[in-house]
């Protein structure tokens, strides 16, 4: 077990993250000046749909974007080590050692041609200097970690003898190879079977308790979040729209989308038949992002000020911010008004 | 919302759809059993969710009772009326009263065609609708999705997911349907835009009369949309019950490991509530257990689940169950 | 957001050509070789207009250099080279799009049908493929020229039909593919007929994929052409193409090496050319599908 940190010591912090990229000829802000930061041992959520900026952020942060994307800002630290400072190659080595991630669709992240054994002991003898039969041992350990039955079986198999959610497991597994000090997972859960999912969450749960490790959670769907995370950010348009802990997020949003995202997904207790909320229209374009508040054009407490500039943060504690011209007080009051 | 008093639109008496894997030379060497035996009714007016996992022939089933395939066995009545063996032009007027959406707004439309030949072709094959009246039903069916009639000229790859989904119902409902097959229609958008559609379905559906097959499996949203759910696994219903009841008192292990596996967007309820784990894999589906096919992974099985298939017992009005070891403690 | 009318149909065609400017804009030397064989293709169809003269012999005029008089000299029995060079590429560019158009139209229509029809009609379809594929097509053209009368027409039906394997086999598994998409699935639920369903979903579909395969198509027409000119199977006296040309100038190379670098370096260029074409209608048909990046 790694040293117990101090959970308001800062695993990561980034400040005014821009970043920009050209696809299909057009120029497209994916991410329009975002600060944030994930503390030490915790699960932190960053939620949005798509569009709102929230892979490619992580993706600057570590230097995954392709050569034609623009990626500045004004600090980004990693254990207190300034990532901007670095050079390719430090960058590449604290990607694998420090720094994990998992992607999406485990189908396209596991090359086919190769055995699930080739890739863990790939990972561990280039990151933790291994040889072969001590790689293979670790192997089995890790793979036994992340809940997979007869591991010594497994290693001779290949990707596409494992289904979805083993193959999950598998990508998890990669990742704890390193024995990673933040793992950051990209919606890995969204294309698995809810029973399945139920597993990999669980087993995230699991490891972040043994491992202490940080774990930044991307995903659009608030229930995956409710029981795992400590801390939420919710993205939107290329900006951070709110952040907070779970329940203020949950049970007090500062935010109109915070609380028009709880208001269009269906209650899970309520057995009424009220009409869902959606939100009207549809997230602003990239390429030619409005001047004011992303969400001002869905809003339905905007008003003319929204639309001038991008509002400053409101700060309601030490851990919940969210970017509105309106405090909540106010928007409880035009809310009744409005019923 | 009791709708057991309405007639039986469509009803399905062990339907089964088997599909042949092949090997290199064109042999027969396994079968698929994507649906294999399954027996329900659906009412006028209603909406009857179909939920399960990955493989377990939920989709297959919608598509087979609107006879888009071919079932292996079985029989399907719509209205009554047996439209099992119906082949080639003759299916065409049930086309007409039977129609689907489906998933993936990207495949559905094709990008070669603006929105006018999309609609219109179905309309003029399917309904035989005068040339001279067809822009116009068009621009009435644009406006009925929350679309605009100038639209019409545009192409597929102009609109957004949400849009197109809209498009998709235009064109099965443009030609006047009594049934809906909605295949999983809301998975591919994101979470703002689902409940635009859900709802729009759900004002169609009351001004023009429609039933729904509601395939999916987003279980929070099924729950919302439906009068009556079936939980199916491995091409069989294990459960059938009024949406409620199905969410308050699950009998069948699987919908109890399943509903607890929905997570919960209330964090102090998801720390209170307990998670039924499932213990194992899905069995492929080219090798389905004998027996009751969940017995590999239920934890409450016996002996004779893994040799008798359990039969569909109403355990409570309207609340049907296939599994041999009710009543359940625990 | 802006209002539309119904420009759309206008707007949606300003976006391929756009796109397709991007291309070019970017590639120097295609716009270099295109603009070249567009004056080719000028050429070769204005030349009946022209004060050109390929077929007067004047044996006294042999083997002149280049002059004023004859651009590019006079050959080995005195005719104007320049003409004969531009009626060379008239034929070499006929032949190419006849051969191109037959070798197609096989290819389209046999690929689709069995890429849809899929089973027994498939399979057939495809052993006939196999076996024309697997014999050298370089032999067998030049083994079948032999038997037929050596001419134009013949020319052209051979590579006509020795060459559409190709085409067939990319056709066909883009039609097996787009067979499960469910705007397919769709049409042939609401009772569309096959043939409908092949013209007004499928080839609209595959149309890159046609259009590129019809300029390389072109391009290997044009090869195969000179290849079997060149060998002396192909287009015959008084008739030049420019494979022929580069035959006739084997002989006289050592002091008129200009004879045989000229024809040959107009292949080059047309062909080259055709395949920057390809790669731009490609751009210009394929419509915009956006690939949302989701974030």
């Amino acid at each position: 077990m790694e040293e117990i940190k101090k959970n308001d010591d800062k695993i990561l912090s980034a400040q005014n993250v821009h970043t920009t990229f050209r696809t299909h000829g057009k120029s497209v802000k994916a991410v329009r000046g975002v600060s944030f930061y994930a503390g030490y041992q915790e699960i932190l959520a960053v939620v949005g749909e798509s569009g709102s900026g929230k892979s490619v952020l992580m993706k600057s942060i570590l230097g995954l974007m392709p050569e034609n994307a623009e990626v500045t800002a004004d600090q980004i630290l990693f254990m207190d080590k300034n990532i901007l400072e670095m050079t390719p190659e430090q960058q590449r080595k604290m990607r694998g050692k420090e720094i994990a991630m998992v992607f999406q669709d485990p189908m396209t992240a596991l090359n086919p041609l190769r055995t699930i054994g080739f890739h863990l002991t790939e990972v561990l003898k280039r990151h933790r200097g291994m040889d072969k039969r001590t790689a293979q041992k670790e192997a089995i350990a890790v793979l036994e970690q992340v809940g997979i039955s007869s591991p010594e079986k497994r290693l001779d198999q290949y990707p596409h003898e494992f289904s979805g959610g083993m193959r999950q497991r598998v990508l998890i597994a990669m990742a704890l190879c390193c024995r990673p000090k933040l793992l950051i997972a990209d919606e890995p859960t969204t294309a698995l079977d809810v029973t399945i999912q139920a597993q990999i969450l669980e087993l995230l749960k699991k490891l972040q308790d043994e491992t202490g490790m940080s774990i930044i959670l991307i995903t659009h769907d608030l229930g995956v979040v409710a029981s795992l995370s400590r801390r939420i950010m919710v993205m939107y348009g290329g900006l951070l729209m709110e952040e907070g802990l779970t329940e203020e997020i949950f049970y007090s949003p500062k935010h109109p989308y915070t609380r028009a995202l709880l208001q269009a997904i269906p209650k899970p207790q309520a057995g009424d038949r009220k009409r869902l909320e959606p939100i009207p229209g549809m997230a602003p374009s990239l390429i030619d992002p409005p001047d004011g508040c992303p969400f001002a054009e869905r809003c339905k407490f905007a008003c003319e000020q929204c639309e001038k500039g991008i509002p400053k943060y409101r700060v309601y504690s030490d851990t919940q911010r969210a970017m509105c011209i309106f405090s909540a007080e106010e928007l409880d009051a035009r809310e009744r008004k409005v019923d | 919302m009791d709708n057991r008093n309405q007639e039986i639109l469509l009803e399905a008496r062990e339907v089964c759809k088997y599909f042949p894997a092949k090997d290199f030379f064109g042999r027969k060497k396994a079968e698929v059993k994507a649906v294999d035996g399954v027996n329900l009714t659906i009412r006028k007016g209603e909406t009857f969710g179909l939920v399960g996992e990955s493989g377990c022939g939920k989709s297959t089933l919608g598509r087979t009772l609107i006879r888009m395939y071919d079932p292996t066995s079985g029989s399907i009545l719509f209205k009554g009326q047996d439209i099992t063996r119906v082949k080639g032009s003759k299916l065409l007027p049930i086309h007409r009263q039977m129609q689907i959406i489906f998933q993936d707004p990207y495949s559905a439309l094709d990008p070669h065609h603006n929105v006018r030949e999309i609609i219109g072709e179905s309309m003029a094959a399917v309904s035989g609708i005068a040339a001279s009246e067809m822009d116009g039903r068009i621009e009435e069916m644009l406006k009925k999705v929350g679309m605009k009639p100038d639209d019409m000229y545009k192409y597929a790859y102009e609109f957004s997911g949400g849009q197109r989904q809209r498009i998709g119902i235009a064109r099965a409902l443009a030609v006047e349907p009594e049934f809906l097959l909605c295949d999983e229609p809301i998975s591919a958008l994101d979470v703002s835009i689902q409940a635009q559609v859900v709802n729009m379905l759900e004002d169609l559906q009351e001004e023009m009369g429609l039933t729904y097959l509601f395939v999916a499996h987003d279980l929070s949203m099924v729950r919302h949309i439906s009068t009556r759910i079936g939980v199916m696994y491995l091409g069989r219903l294990v459960e059938i019950a009024d949406s409620d009841e199905l969410y308050e008192n699950p009998l069948h292990p699987y919908t109890k490991a399943l509903l607890s596996a929905i997570p919960v967007a209330d964090p102090q309820l998801s720390a209170k509530s307990k998670r039924l784990m499932l213990q194992g894999e899905l069995p492929s589906p080219m090798h389905v257990p004998s027996g009751c096919h969940f017995h590999t992974r239920c934890m409450y099985a016996e002996e004779g689940c893994s040799r008798e298939v359990p039969e569909m017992k109403e355990v409570s009005p309207g609340h049907f169950v296939a599994c041999s070891c009710l009543p359940i403690k625990g | 957001m802006m209002k539309r009318n119904e420009g759309n149909k206008k707007k949606s065609r300003s976006v391929r050509v756009d796109s397709v400017l991007l291309s070019l804009k970017h590639d120097k030397a295609a716009v270099i070789s295109l603009i070249l064989l567009g004056l080719i293709i000028l050429f070769a169809l204005i030349a009946p207009f022209l004060p050109v003269e390929p077929n007067a012999t004047n044996i006294a005029n042999r083997l002149q250099p280049p002059s004023a008089g004859h651009w590019f000299g006079t050959d080995e029995v005195g005719r104007d080279y320049f003409a004969r060079v531009i009626y060379g590429g008239r034929v070499s560019l006929m032949v190419g799009f006849l051969a191109m158009l037959t070798s197609l139209t096989i290819g389209v229509a046999v690929g689709t049908i069995a890429g849809f029809c899929g089973g027994m009609v498939d399979m057939v379809l495809m052993r006939i493929v196999d076996v024309l594929y697997s014999i050298p097509w370089m032999i067998l053209v030049t083994v079948v020229s032999i038997f037929l009368r050596p001419g134009l027409k013949s020319i052209i039906l051979v590579i006509g039909f020795f060459t559409w394997m190709e085409i067939a086999r990319l056709v066909r598994a883009e039609t097996l593919s787009l067979k499960e998409r469910e705007f397919i699935l769709y049409a042939e639920f609401s009772g569309v007929g096959i043939w409908k369903i092949i013209i007004s979903h499928i080839i609209p579909s595959v149309f890159p994929t046609i259009i590129v395969s019809a300029t390389t198509s072109m391009a290997n027409a044009i090869m195969t052409e000179s290849s079997l000119s060149f060998l002396g199977v192909g287009i015959q006296q008084p008739m030049s193409s420019w494979g022929s040309l580069l035959q006739n100038a084997q002989g006289t190379m050592q002091n008129t090496f200009y004879m045989a670098l000229i024809p040959g370096l107009l292949i080059i260029i047309t062909i080259f050319a055709f395949n920057k074409l390809g790669n731009l209608l490609r751009v210009f048909v394929e419509p915009k599908i956006m690939n949302d990046e989701k974030e």
